[in-house]
């Protein structure tokens, strides 16, 4: 069995993102998922299933409660972290083609910018398990561990700092064309280099931003998908990896290439594509050296040359390879990579605000480092 | 030695260690049965699954493997403290332990240089290691 186009995106939503919405992040997913359900013309006495990320705060009764989810018969979660933005939608897809539920809400809410900011560190006195080997010496945040990746690309395969800042101007690029995106102003190579070094040798410019907001996705099957309201996307194949020691990021044998060789394999498989078919790819970019790391981990250009590869504009919407054409989690918001598959479905129903022309097959994928996810999607 | 930040907790899988560390040892955990490295300490040998654990005194030197120069401070007690080195260092069982690097001054360090392990006095008059050049 497989799962390819077994299933499809039938409806997506998002409330807006900001640095502060005034809101509960109950209240944020009550109002992506029905912007979603509405976008595929159901209510939500359609849906069957739910899948969270296991980072979500919300208590999903109160929220199957509020929305009046009375049909709900499948339920599920997806580490680990921003893997949770694909691993979510590969959850809904095997749900729906082993007949465990026929509508399913994907859903992430967070006021991460307003509330517990990732890039703060939490004040304990005490730190247990794998953190009791890092925090005691200043590893605190995402930056101090992820730099670490940074830099062995830079040390194995002479990558530089530009190299990141072209990743950061097209992602720059494309949120300054998308009105939902939170950083809007342009930048160039020379604000990335001029910007501050946070956890040398990742700059201000090089990390993701905090936001709140939230997003959903209904995921559906590709039979019933035809016969709503927005042209289904297809999901061709779906995939997660865990690598060989992946506890505290940090501790994994490569640094150089974060996880997902097998997710990369497994997707492409699945869907009987390669990278030589996808037109445009999202990817998990916490940190741009990310970027660059899983252009090479999906065959896009070998293991070493992404540095080369980013330059020139061949990431831009209008390059060879768009990349992360509603600007990422570095300029149009973090929602843990849930926005990465909103803008793929966009892209295949040719409604993105920096649309590729003819999108067909779309990849979107995260490398967390040490965990993976990742999606294909096709129109359909 | 970072001021202000939180205490490792020692725990059953983690007490040998911890127990060396008061001792001025780095000993880490490998397992009995196939000598395969651990980092962090932990219950199973990620090889061949046993459970037994010997305790292998690590004098080092070890080799640098990646470092990140935190200049951004993220934690209130830090802020004085910044710029601050973070190494991760790989000793000859592949195991890479992360720490300070005590006496950095700003020079440019190279992967593969030898890193030595040192001892120094945390606030609350615990040990805890760290490297140097
Ligand atoms: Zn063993």
């Amino acid at each position: 069995m497989t799962l390819r186009n077994r299933a499809a995106i039938a409806g997506v939503g998002q409330t807006l993102y900001s640095k502060n919405s005034g809101k509960t992040e109950l209240r944020l997913a009550c109002e992506a998922i029905l912007a979603a359900l509405s976008d595929a013309g159901l209510t939500p006495d359609d849906v069957d299933g739910l899948v969270r990320f296991d980072m979500d705060n919300i208590d999903d009764t109160a929220l199957t409660s509020h929305l009046g989810f009375r049909n709900l018969g499948w339920m599920s979660q997806t580490g680990y972290g921003g893997t949770g933005g694909n691993a979510v939608i590969a959850h809904a897809a095997a749900a729906i083609a082993g007949g465990l539920a026929k509508v399913v809400v994907c859903f992430r809410a967070l006021n991460e910018r307003s509330g517990v900011r990732y890039g703060q560190a939490k004040q304990a006195t005490s730190a247990g398990g794998v953190l009791a080997f890092q925090n005691p010496w200043g590893m605190l945040t995402p930056a101090h561990k992820f730099a670490h990746f940074a830099r062995r690309h830079m040390v194995e395969f002479g990558t530089t700092s530009r190299q990141f800042g072209e990743v950061a101007v097209a992602l720059r690029r494309h949120a300054s064309r998308n009105p939902l995106a939170m950083m809007q102003k342009p930048i160039s190579l020379e604000d990335h280099q001029a910007s501050r070094m946070i956890a040398d040798p990742l700059r201000l410019f090089d990390c993701c931003i905090e936001s709140d907001g939230a997003c959903a996705i209904v995921v559906t099957s590709a039979e019933h998908a035809k016969d709503l309201k927005q042209p289904r996307v297809l999901i061709a194949g779906a995939a997660q990896g865990s690598g060989s020691r992946a506890q505290g990021i940090v501790f994994r044998d490569d640094l150089a290439r974060p996880e997902s060789t097998h997710t990369a394999a497994d997707v492409y498989r699945m869907a009987g594509l390669g990278p030589q078919d996808v037109d445009a790819v999202m990817i998990y970019d916490h940190f741009t050296p990310f970027v660059i790391m899983s252009l090479e981990a999906y065959g896009f250009c070998p293991v070493g040359e992404g540095g080369r590869f980013v330059e020139g504009g061949r990431i831009h919407f209008d390059g060879e390879l768009p990349v992360n054409t509603h600007g990422g989690n570095h300029s149009e918001a973090y929602i843990h990579g849930l926005p990465h598959v909103v803008e793929a479905t966009r892209q295949l129903r040719g409604t993105s605000t920096s649309q590729v022309n003819n999108a067909e097959v779309v990849l979107s994928c995260s490398s967390v480092a040490q965990l993976s996810a990742a999606v294909l999607l096709t129109k359909g | 030695m970072l001021r202000g930040m939180p205490a490792p907790v020692v725990d059953f899988d983690t007490q040998p260690f911890w127990d060396g560390v008061a001792s001025e040892k780095l000993l880490v955990p490998h397992c009995k049965a196939c000598g395969t490295g651990r980092w962090p300490p932990g219950p199973v040998c990620d090889k061949c699954w046993s459970t037994e654990t010997e305790w292998k005194n690590t004098v080092g030197p070890g080799r640098l493997y990646s470092w990140v120069v935190t200049t951004h401070a993220t934690h209130p007690a830090l802020t004085s403290q910044v710029p601050y080195v973070v190494v991760l260092v790989e000793f000859d069982d592949k195991v890479r332990i992360l720490g300070n690097l005590v006496n950095w001054d700003g020079e440019t360090l190279v992967d593969g240089q030898e890193l030595h392990v040192v001892f120094e006095e945390r606030e609350d008059g615990t040990k805890i290691y760290n490297f140097r050049t």
